[in-house]
């Protein structure tokens, strides 16, 4: 008698269960499993997660906070002889710009733009340093930052020269009753402003 | 799909949930032969049907906590054969060979086939069809998977799963007649043979 396939199927499937496993083989290799994952419960690879997180969220975090507190604040930080270095360069520099500060003109150009050099160097200067602190014992920088104390000595230097020539300019223009050049920069400036506001 | 459960079923279950080894063998015990023949089915293969059944039983204990009604254990465990086999077969990459997709009315055309096939002729044959249709056929008539639920886990349309079922239908009715045939062919030649 003819019948639909499906419905054949449906009805003898559990009679289709024929074939006969190695059964004890089977369970063999199900109990090793069953004992391997007994061995690590889940609850273990949890623990072991979150622990393993800890540590390394500790480890990051003080990792970032220290790497944040290590602020270079002079060449001494990295060595000794640098430190030394530094140190004689900074005198230097400090004693010649108190050397110009005492007797500072105003009004003179040579010495403006100067003035202006050594602010641009102090500029310069603070730069290196924040390179020095992210890079730590970068050798280039090292050598800008002290390249950095020479320049500003020749400028000290040149200010120094520039301030003894005025002294020297005023007493002889002084001596002879010629009126300074700047104060007839200063003259021509203030003709040229009346002309100007007329 | 007949469902067969019993209390000591439901019993064994809550065992096995405290971790009880022996609980675990019985309910083995119980299950594992139509859970091969089921493997089997589905992957033509006796080794990849073992180890399908093995891991299939490990992960039905290892995680029988999840399971909330104890008394699906076995539809729950079958649910867990054929998705590894299916796993198994995406290593294989089955290919579906692209077929002219058929109207409605010709899906639902009656394939019909000789009631006296014998179930262990039907369980031979359903292993000798191709691997695509042999999964859909197994997943569909055996399992009752829905079209849209084979697609899914196949990976292809579930227009395509219904035409593949149609013609693995047809495919397994042909062969099922060629054995009838056969067999009645044969019983002809004997019954000539002894009135000669």
């Amino acid at each position: 008698m003819k019948k639909d396939l499906e419905k054949i199927l449906q009805e003898k499937r559990l009679r289709l269960d024929v074939e006969e496993p190695e059964a004890d083989l089977i369970w063999e290799g199900i109990r090793s499993g069953l004992h391997k994952k007994k061995a690590m419960p889940e609850w273990f690879w949890k623990v072991a997660a979150i622990f393993i997180f800890a540590v390394s969220a500790t480890y990051f975090i003080v990792n970032e906070t220290s790497q944040k507190k290590v602020v270079i604040v002079s060449l001494s930080d990295i060595s000794k002889d640098l430190g030394n270095q530094e140190q004689l360069l900074k005198q230097t520099v400090s004693l010649k710009w108190e050397e110009v500060e005492n007797q500072l003109p105003s009004g003179n150009s040579e010495i403006n733009f100067l003035l202006d050099e050594l602010k641009e160097l102090d500029c310069v200067y603070a730069s290196y340093q924040q390179d020095l602190n992210q890079t730590l014992n970068n050798e280039p920088v090292i050598r800008a930052m002290l390249d950095n104390y020479e320049k500003k000595i020749k400028i000290l230097n040149r200010l120094l020269m520039e301030i003894e020539k005025q002294k020297h300019y005023e007493m002889s223009s002084e001596n002879s009753g010629r009126i300074p050049y700047d104060t007839i920069e200063n003259i021509q400036f203030k003709s040229y402003e009346k002309t100007t506001t007329l | 799909m007949e469902v067969i459960f019993n209390q000591n079923e439901q019993h064994l279950v809550r065992l096995c949930k405290k971790g009880d080894a022996k609980a675990q063998y019985k309910l083995y015990k119980l299950y594992s032969k139509g859970m091969y023949n089921l493997a089997v089915r589905m992957t033509n293969n006796q080794s990849m049907a073992e180890d399908v059944l093995q891991d299939a039983f490990i992960k039905a204990f290892g995680e029988i906590n999840k399971l909330k009604n104890e008394k699906a254990f076995g539809g729950w465990l079958r649910r867990i054969v054929a998705n590894l086999c299916i796993d198994a077969s995406r290593k294989k990459k089955l290919l579906f060979t692209d077929m002219e997709s058929l109207n409605e009315s010709e899906l639902e055309e009656s394939v019909e086939v000789d009631d006296t096939v014998e179930p262990e002729q039907i369980h031979a044959l359903i292993k000798k069809l191709p691997d695509g249709a042999r999964e859909i056929l197994v997943l569909r008539a055996l399992e009752g998977y829905k079209h849209s639920e084979i697609g899914e886990q196949l990976g292809i349309s579930e227009s395509t799963a219904k035409t593949q079922f149609f013609r693995a239908k047809q495919l397994l009715a042909k062969m099922i007649n060629e054995v009838n045939d056969e067999e009645r062919s044969g019983k002809n030649i004997t019954g000539e043979a002894i009135k000669a």
